[in-house]
């Protein structure tokens, strides 16, 4: 009996993720959410800093193990560096965003035209 | 939905009508994991609502009476997300070891302005990840997932997301997904399946 449930467990997982995922998971999204929410609840430096670790940790993981960057990733990375004045780095962000998306071109193009006006501000 | 084939989505920040402070930014925080493996292009939502903010349509009463036809324009978006969250329960899931989510998602055309897909109803997670009480395809997800994810009560990140997964689970798939349009009989088998378990 008890093999027949064990079994007919193991069935199910199988099926069901054949459903949405074959063999390797299709993101790598790592402590997304934690860190993010974390940010939101209390912005300080700190947990910027952490998140901002958690975006690259997820780039990294998901470079190693060939697996596309999750859709934004890139670009909250670049939003974060266009902040604190790091332009040409994040335009380069950007530029990742929509090479890996190209659905996100409009959205991208919007972004990089917000930076250059707010650089042409006195 | 399958004639249309969106591609990307908007998910605009969600309304919050409970009592619970803290909803909406579970639920924001939670809701681009699934919706990404099922196969959509998800706008940044820390970004775009950032964009919205500067734009002066934070207020999601004034997003809501936009035609969606604008965040086309603006983001390119195929299609957008409305999510109103109508319950959070989380005194239940203090003494019961469930937590009740009522969610509204509505997903529209930008092209069309049409509804092209909504989800309207309770979620009950199972936060003891023991028994699989809720049956049906919902109960079969959470046994699945559950083991894997037991966290401190107080850490309500992993329930937020347990809940999106199963909203997300009855959407059509997105072109990122292998199993893009061959998922239209998906549902049914699913189903038979789940009650081939109960025998």
């Amino acid at each position: 009996m008890k093999i027949i449930s064990i079994i007919s467990l193991i069935l199910l997982s199988v099926f069901f993720f054949a459903g949405c995922a074959s063999q390797k998971p299709m993101y790598s999204w790592g402590n997304y959410s934690s860190s993010l929410y974390k940010l939101k609840k209390e912005p300080c430096d700190e947990n910027l800093m952490k998140h901002k670790k958690v975006l690259l940790k997820i780039m990294e993981d998901s470079n190693e193990k060939s697996l596309r960057v999750p859709p934004g990733v890139y670009c909250e990375y670049g939003y974060i560096l266009m902040k604190e004045g790091k332009s040409n780095e994040a335009l380069s962000y950007f530029d990742l965003e929509e090479k890996t998306y190209p659905e996100s071109a409009v959205f991208i193009q919007r972004l990089k035209s917000q930076y250059i006006s707010v650089k042409e501000k006195p | 939905m399958y004639e249309e084939r969106p591609l990307s989505i908007l998910v605009l920040p969600p309304i919050n009508m409970t009592t619970a402070a803290d909803a909406k930014e579970y639920y924001a925080t939670t809701i681009a994991e699934p919706l990404s493996f099922a196969g959509y292009y998800i706008y940044p939502i820390e970004v775009t609502t950032d964009i919205l903010r500067n734009e002066g349509l934070y207020d999601t009463d004034i997003l809501e009476g936009l035609p969606p036809e604008k965040f086309k324009q603006f983001f390119g978006a195929d299609a957008v997300m409305y999510i109103k969250i109508l319950k959070w329960d989380t005194s239940y899931y203090v003494i019961g070891g469930n937590m009740a989510v009522a969610v509204d998602c509505l997903l529209k055309s930008t092209t069309t302005g049409r509804d092209l897909w909504n989800y309207d109803g309770t979620i009950v997670v199972d936060t003891t990840g023991s028994s699989g009480g809720s049956g049906g395809l919902a109960g079969l997800i959470v046994q699945v997932i559950a083991t894997a994810i037991q966290t401190a009560a107080t850490d309500y990140v992993p329930i937020a997301k347990r809940a999106n997964i199963m909203t997300i689970s009855s959407m059509p798939l997105g072109k990122y997904n292998l199993n893009y349009d061959k998922d239209r009989n998906a549902q049914i088998i699913l189903k038979k399946k789940s009650e081939e378990s109960v025998k």
